[in-house]
């Protein structure tokens, strides 16, 4: 008996009594709405911005993941992007490297796969990125995925961007060259257990969500892997890029105050795809606020980002200062861009039925038709109607970002030129 | 929805991110409780009660880092408490099923080859193996085997000196090696 029988026979035992379709989400739901709220903040100022509807992508690199035949990254430069299309056959299932895309803060990267419906295979890849003198590149959290399979006897087809973190490679190389692998070897899979399809998650017989995303695509639930079955394939593509340097740009005026509160920012690291700054701003009740910030060219809105994340550093004169982390597709002509820092938000506390009512009417007159079931502990929304102008994920996303949030809002605006 | 939004989607408020996190993890939580803790009530209770605390402490969370691992170090971490709490473990001579005792299952499979084990048969002397260790040595075999956790990482999740988790894990295969001794070979067998 070796270690992945022992791991097999310990699933085994457990599947039996926790079967793959269990489901305790009544009785979490049942004891939520039995505890107490958990904390409470003082409610300040309520102002909001009714001209404000987009989608909220929410902090730094991760959460740019589209769902598509044939993704595509909009917040990268679409001619800095390197088309590779390699694609090797292992066994019946093909692993293409679509494209790739390089700058010293990510590199991101597109694979797709396609099989029959194969006994035995789990889409669930070991996936690693190392430079050709070894350094290993983490992924980042974001990515996504997505695909499906169709028909019972059709082949199985599915797509997953992956990013990975370039910020520890040195210097600033023209090129870099790349190993890409993607590892569904038994040992790959027994290895990582969190990857293995054993949750019910997407993956697996029905060709869902890649290895950075658990598709929710409908998939039928995969069957537990028996490990003496698994066909080792390893695909390897090496590859090389263009690579973009970091720039350390100054604003034109690194302090705006607006509406009482000063924001500081400085430390900004631009690539053609991803900005980062720091932003420092203390708020007149010394409470920690949120900020939600855009990047705007005269050609290219970037999403809205909304950044909630704890102070990295304290300022010469005391304030809590944040890195903030905002993908946007800067165009090569541009001669500068701005940032625009939105709103200061913070979440309405305590939830309770009348400030639910007082929601559902504030976005009633903004066009969206919504019901809450609001207790002291968190609360839950279904979208009833929606403006004509919005599709149904974008309206989706607009209200949940927004609901329950309280705004101080200001005119923050930082022009950073490029040239 | 991905991971991170439903993390964001929580923090503020929204019972969806935490729909979507127990959809994702549940079940994997409830086997790791489960083998734990030995039962099953139990082991609800404590992924229920973990799942509670990740929204209460959910503003602590980096949403940056992937949830899984810290999820899982949550549980198996319950796991341990809730099961020292209600101390199940079986006598030597209490009845695993059908009659069979551990001792039975010993002497049963003294004279038996490996290859001449029937999977069904392992399983039981493996769960009945797990049975006789203490919580905090199941949590060690179940994180190491089962959620495949470096000794580093289990030394974080239980709070314990990674000297003692050595021991620990040391003091489980030396147990479940004298259990198993009929179906393990030392070349491969419990090394890792």
């Amino acid at each position: 008996m070796d270690k992945y029988t022992i791991q097999q026979d310990l699933h085994n035992i457990v599947m039996e009594e926790i079967p793959d379709d269990m489901n305790i989400l009544p009785d979490i739901h049942q004891q939520v709405k039995n505890t107490s709220t958990p904390w409470t903040r003082p409610m300040l100022t309520i102002s909001r911005v009714a001209s404000i509807i987009a989608i909220f992508i929410l902090v730094s690199a991760g959460g740019y993941a589209l769902f598509q035949r044939n993704l595509v990254s909009k917040d990268i430069p679409q001619q800095r992007i390197t088309d590779i299309n390699e694609t090797q056959t292992l066994e019946k299932v093909a692993v293409t490297l679509n494209w790739a895309y390089g700058d010293a803060h990510r590199i991101a990267l597109a694979y797709s796969m396609e099989y029959p419906r194969l006994d035995n295979f789990f889409n669930y890849p070991i996936v690693t990125l190392k430079t050709d003198d070894g350094l290993e590149l983490i992924p980042d959290f974001g990515g996504g995925g997505g695909g499906g399979g169709g028909e019972p006897d059709s082949a199985i087809y599915s797509e997953t961007i992956m990013n990975f973190d370039s910020s520890t490679i040195d210097g600033s190389p023209d090129t870099i060259n790349l190993v890409l692998t993607l590892d569904f070897s038994a040992d790959a899979i027994m290895s990582n257990p969190s990857m293995m399809p054993m949750s019910g998650g997407g993956g697996g017989g029905g060709g869902g969500g890649g290895s950075s995303s658990n598709g929710e695509d409908g998939n039928t639930p995969p069957a537990t892997p028996d490990v003496s079955k698994i066909i080792d394939r390893v695909y390897i593509f090496n590859f090389s890029l263009p690579f973009y340097e970091a720039l350390k740009v100054e604003p034109e005026v690194n302090t705006v105050e607006s509406n009482g509160v000063s924001i500081t920012i400085d430390n900004i690291r631009y690539t053609p795809s991803l900005t980062k700054f720091d932003m420092c701003y203390n708020m007149p009740d010394d409470e920690q606020w949120g900020a939600t910030i855009q990047i705007v060219t005269d050609s290219v809105d970037s999403p809205f980002y909304s950044h909630q994340q704890q102070p990295i550093k304290i300022s010469d004169d005391g304030r809590p200062c944040v890195e903030v982390s905002a993908t946007a597709a800067i165009p090569d002509d541009a001669d500068k861009f701005m940032i625009d820092v939105l709103f200061l938000s913070q979440p309405l506390r305590p939830l309770s039925d009348e400030l639910a009512r007082a929601e559902e009417e504030y976005f009633a007159e903004l066009g969206y038709s919504i019901k809450i079931d609001a207790n002291p502990y968190g609360y839950s929304m279904d979208m009833l109607n929606y403006p004509d102008d919005i599709d149904a994920s974008d309206a989706d996303e607009f209200v949940r970002a927004s609901l329950f949030f309280k705004r101080y809002e200001g005119d923050w605006t930082f022009t950073i030129p490029l040239k | 929805m991905q991971e991170r939004e439903a993390i964001v989607r929580l923090k503020r408020g929204d019972i969806s991110g935490l729909d979507h996190l127990v959809r994702e993890h549940q079940v994997q939580a409830l086997r790791t409780a489960m083998l734990i803790t030995r039962d099953k009530a139990l082991a609800e209770d404590v992924v229920q009660n973990t799942f509670i605390r990740v929204y209460q402490k959910i503003e602590q969370f980096d949403e940056s880092r992937p949830f899984a691992p810290w999820f899982m170090r949550s549980i198996a971490n319950a796991s341990v408490q809730a099961s020292k709490k209600t101390q199940r473990n079986l006598s030597l001579s209490e009845e695993i099923s059908d009659g069979i005792t551990f001792e039975d299952l010993l002497t049963d499979n003294d004279n038996k080859p490996d290859e001449q084990l029937e999977e069904k048969e392992r399983q039981e002397l493996i769960k009945s193996a797990l049975d006789k260790l203490t919580p905090e040595q199941r949590a060690t075999v179940v994180m190491r085997y089962f959620l495949d956790m470096s000794e580093q990482d289990m030394s974080i999740a239980l709070d314990t000196p990674k000297g003692t988790i050595k021991w620990r894990l040391h003091e489980s295969r030396k147990r479940l090696r004298g259990i198993l001794q009929r179906v393990i070979t030392p070349a491969n067998g419990w090394g890792g």
